[in-house]
C-alpha cells in the first residue's frame, strides 16, 4: 500500500491559524516514520486525518489511488477497521470488556474474517505481546505497561497496512517501551505495513531511518538515515 | 450484528444498578397489567363455570337480582330472604318446567353453607346431552331427613366420611359454639370434586333444615333463613324451552311474592363491573408502563453520556455510526424485553397467588389460564417502550464527536 498526502491542511474552526499545514508526504508498505513534536504540535491532528476520523481543511489523503475523504462515511469506517490500526497514548480500552473482548473489537468491527476466528485471532494478538494468560482480566486489572501491551494487540489484531503508534513508549520504563517498539516495528515489517510513530521519546531515534519534525503544524523532514 | 448484541449485553452487565432497576420498573408494569387481566379473565372464567350448570332461572325474593344469583349460584353473600315453599311445588308441577331444583339455606358446617335440597339438584347438567354437574364420588345419595351428602372440599376441611355424624351450626358463616344445633347428621355420601364453589358445601334434604329450625323460628335477626317451614331461600329452574322460559320469567315479573331472575343476564352485569375495574387498574398500568420508559430512558441516556468515550474508541477502530446506534437500541430493548419476561413471571405469579387466596377464602376457583391473545401486545408494548426510551440515547451515540471524545480523555 501507499500512503500520499498532499497539500494538507487542517484549520479547527475556533481557531485563528492551521494546526496542521504539510505539503507532502509520500510512504510505501514496510516504510517506518518517526514523527517528532512537542505537545500541540498537531501530532493528533495528522494522526486523525489519516485514520479517516478528522476530515481537513484543505488537501487530500491517498491510500494506494483511492481518496480517503471521497468514500463515504460508512466506508471509511469499513477501510479504517481492515487497513488501519491506531495505538493511542492513552491506551484507550474500553473498560467493560475483558483485555481479549479489546482485541477481538477491531476484527469484529472489520468482519473480513469469520467471526469463529476471532477470539483464537485475539488470543494469538495477546501471546505475542505476552499476555497469554491475561485475556481475562478487565483494563482496571492491568498495570500500565500490560494494558499498553493490549492496545498494541487490538491495533496488530486485524493486521494492518497502516499503524499509527501515538507515543506508545510514553507510559512505559525503558525495557518494555523496547518490547512493545520492537513489537511494533517488527510486525510492521513482516507485514510490509507501514508504520508511523509520533513520539519525543530521544530513544526512539536511532530505530528509525526517517524521520519528521512537526513544528507548530509545519512538517519538516530530517535527513535520512543511512543503515 | 452478533458482535453489536454481545456488546450491548457486556453493556447491561457493567452497570448492573443502572441495568436491574429499569428492568424491574418495566416487568412491574407488565406484571400489573397481566395480573389485572389473567384475575379479571379468571374470575368470569371461573364465575361462567361455576353457574354453567344451574338453568337459566332463578326464582328468589324480590330484591338484588345480583345478589340472588351470587348466592344461589356461586353461594356468595346472604341470601335475600326466604319465598314459600308452594312456589317450589307449584313450579314443580308446573310442565313448562323440565327441571326444578329447591334450595333450603341457613346453617353451616365450619363455614361449608349446608343446604336443603333434593334429588333434582344432582341432576343439574351443562346441557341435557351432558353427564350430571355433581356426582357422588362414594356412598350414596341422602334418603332420608339428617342424613347428609358432602362436598369433597367440605368433607376433607371437616375430616368427615361415610357414617361420621356432626351437627351444624345457625347462620351462613361459621359462629360461636352456642349457634351448633342439636340435630345430629350423618353423612352418606361425599361428592366427586366439581371444581365449582359447591365442593365446599353439605347437602340435605329441605325437611331437615326445616326441622333443624323450628327452634329458631321467631328469631327476629334471622335474615335469609330458610329454617322457617315451608320457606325455601331460592329456587334453580330448567323450563323445558325459550318461550316458556319467557312466560315463567313474565308471570314473576308481574307477580308479587318472588322474583325470576336469568343468571346470564345478572353475572353479566358483573362481568360490566369487573371490565370496569379492569379499566381503571388498565389505565394505572399504562401510566406505570410510562414511567417505566421514563426510566429507561434516563437509565440509557446517563449510560450513554458516561460511555461517549467507549463510543469514540469504538468509531475509531473501524465501527460505524449504525454499530453503535444498534448497540444502544439492542441495550434498551435487552432491558424492556427481559423486564416483560421478568414481568410475565411476575404477573402471572401474583395471579396464580392471588387467585389460590381468593379460592380459599371464598371457595370460589379461578382458573389462571396464560393468556396467548394478549401475547402480541405484551411484546409489542416493550418494544415500542424500547424503541422509544432508547431513540434518543441511540441518536445521541450515533452523533458522538469522536475525535474531541478522544482528545478530551
Amino acid at each position: 500500500m501507499i500512503l500520499r498526502v498532499e497539500g494538507l491542511r487542517h484549520t479547527y474552526p475556533d481557531a485563528a491559524r492551521p494546526v496542521l499545514d504539510a505539503e507532502s508526504i509520500t510512504l510505501s508498505g514496510g516504510e517506518q516514520i518517526l514523527l517528532r513534536g512537542v505537545s500541540g504540535s498537531g501530532k493528533t491532528t495528522l494522526f486523525n486525518i489519516l485514520a479517516g476520523l478528522l476530515r481537513p481543511t484543505a488537501g487530500a489523503i491517498y491510500y494506494d489511488d483511492g481518496s480517503l475523504y471521497n468514500l463515504s462515511e460508512a466506508a471509511r469506517d469499513r477501510f479504517r477497521a481492515q487497513h488501519i490500526g491506531y495505538v493511542f497514548q492513552t491506551h484507550h480500552l474500553i473498560p467493560s470488556l475483558t483485555a481479549l473482548e479489546n482485541v477481538v473489537m477491531p476484527l469484529a468491527f472489520a468482519r473480513a474474517t469469520p467471526p469463529g476466528t476471532w477470539r483464537t485471532a485475539a488470543r494469538d494478538g495477546l501471546d505475542r505481546v505476552g499476555l497469554a494468560d491475561l485475556g481475562g482480566r478487565y483494563p482496571r486489572q492491568l498495570s500500565t505497561g500490560q494494558r499498553l501491551r493490549v492496545a498494541v494487540a487490538r491495533a496488530l489484531a486485524t493486521r494492518p497496512r497502516v499503524l499509527l503508534a501515538d507515543e506508545p513508549t510514553a507510559a512505559l520504563d525503558d525495557e518494555a517501551g523496547v518490547v512493545v517498539m520492537d513489537l511494533l516495528q517488527t510486525t510492521c515489517a513482516a507485514h510490509d505495513a507501514i508504520l508511523i510513530v509520533a513520539s519525543h521519546d530521544p530513544a526512539l531515534v536511532e530505530r528509525f531511518e526517517r524521520r519528521a519534525d512537526l513544528r507548530a503544524g509545519h512538517l519538516m523532514w530530517a535527513e535520512r538515515m543511512l543503515a | 450484528m452478533i458482535y453489536d448484541i454481545a456488546t450491548s449485553w457486556r453493556g447491561l452487565r457493567a452497570r448492573p444498578i443502572q441495568t436491574v432497576i429499569p428492568m424491574l420498573v418495566m416487568a412491574l408494569a407488565l406484571a400489573l397489567s397481566i395480573c389485572v387481566l389473567a384475575l379479571g379473565d379468571a374470575a368470569r372464567r371461573g364465575i361462567a363455570r361455576a353457574a354453567d350448570p344451574f338453568g337459566v332461572l332463578v326464582v328468589g325474593p324480590k330484591g338484588d337480582g345480583q345478589q340472588l344469583v351470587l348466592n344461589s349460584i356461586l353461594l356468595q353473600g346472604l341470601p335475600l330472604g326466604t319465598i314459600p315453599y308452594d312456589i317450589y311445588a307449584r313450579l314443580a308441577a308446573d310442565p313448562r318446567a323440565r327441571l326444578v331444583v329447591p334450595l333450603a339455606k341457613g346453617d353451616n358446617l365450619g363455614g361449608a353453607p349446608m343446604i336443603g335440597t333434593n334429588a333434582n339438584f344432582f341432576e343439574l347438567r351443562t346441557d341435557v346431552n351432558a353427564a350430571p354437574a355433581f356426582q357422588i364420588g362414594r356412598g350414596r345419595l341422602f334418603a332420608a331427613d339428617f342424613e347428609a351428602v358432602l362436598g369433597a372440599r367440605a368433607a376433607a376441611e371437616a375430616g368427615l366420611d361415610m357414617g361420621d355424624s356432626f351437627r351444624a351450626a345457625h347462620g351462613v358463616a361459621r359462629g360461636l359454639a352456642s349457634d351448633i344445633h342439636e340435630n345430629v347428621f350423618t353423612v352418606v355420601g361425599v361428592l366427586a370434586a366439581s371444581g365449582t364453589p359447591y365442593d365446599n358445601a353439605v347437602y340435605t334434604t329441605v325437611e331437615s333444615v326445616w326441622s333443624v329450625h323450628e327452634e329458631a323460628e321467631s328469631d327476629p335477626f334471622a335474615v335469609g333463613d330458610a329454617g322457617a317451614a315451608q320457606s325455601l331461600t331460592s329456587i334453580l329452574v330448567q323450563p323445558v324451552g325459550f318461550s316458556e322460559q319467557n312466560q315463567l320469567w313474565q308471570e314473576f315479573y308481574v307477580g308479587t311474592e318472588a322474583q325470576a331472575v336469568f343468571p346470564g343476564q345478572e353475572l353479566g352485569g358483573l362481568f360490566d363491573l369487573l371490565r370496569q375495574g379492569e379499566q381503571i387498574l388498565q389505565i394505572v398500568g399504562y401510566l406505570v408502563l410510562g414511567i417505566a420508559a421514563l426510566t429507561v430512558f434516563l437509565s440509557m441516556y446517563s449510560a450513554i453520556l458516561s460511555r461517549e468515550r467507549d463510543i469514540a474508541i469504538m468509531r475509531s477502530l473501524g465501527a460505524g455510526r449504525t454499530n453503535v446506534f444498534r448497540v444502544v437500541l439492542f441495550e434498551t430493548l435487552s432491558l424492556t424485553l427481559i423486564g416483560a419476561l421478568i414481568g410475565r413471571i411476575m404477573g402471572y405469579g401474583a395471579a396464580l397467588i392471588i387467585a389460590s387466596a381468593f379460592a380459599e377464602q371464598a371457595t370460589l376457583p379461578l382458573p389462571v389460564r396464560y393468556l396467548t391473545e394478549l401475547e402480541p401486545l405484551l411484546w409489542l408494548l416493550p418494544l415500542m417502550v424500547g424503541l422509544l426510551a432508547g431513540l434518543l440515547p441511540a441518536i445521541m451515540a450515533y452523533s458522538v464527536d469522536v475525535v474531541e471524545k478522544l482528545s478530551a480523555s
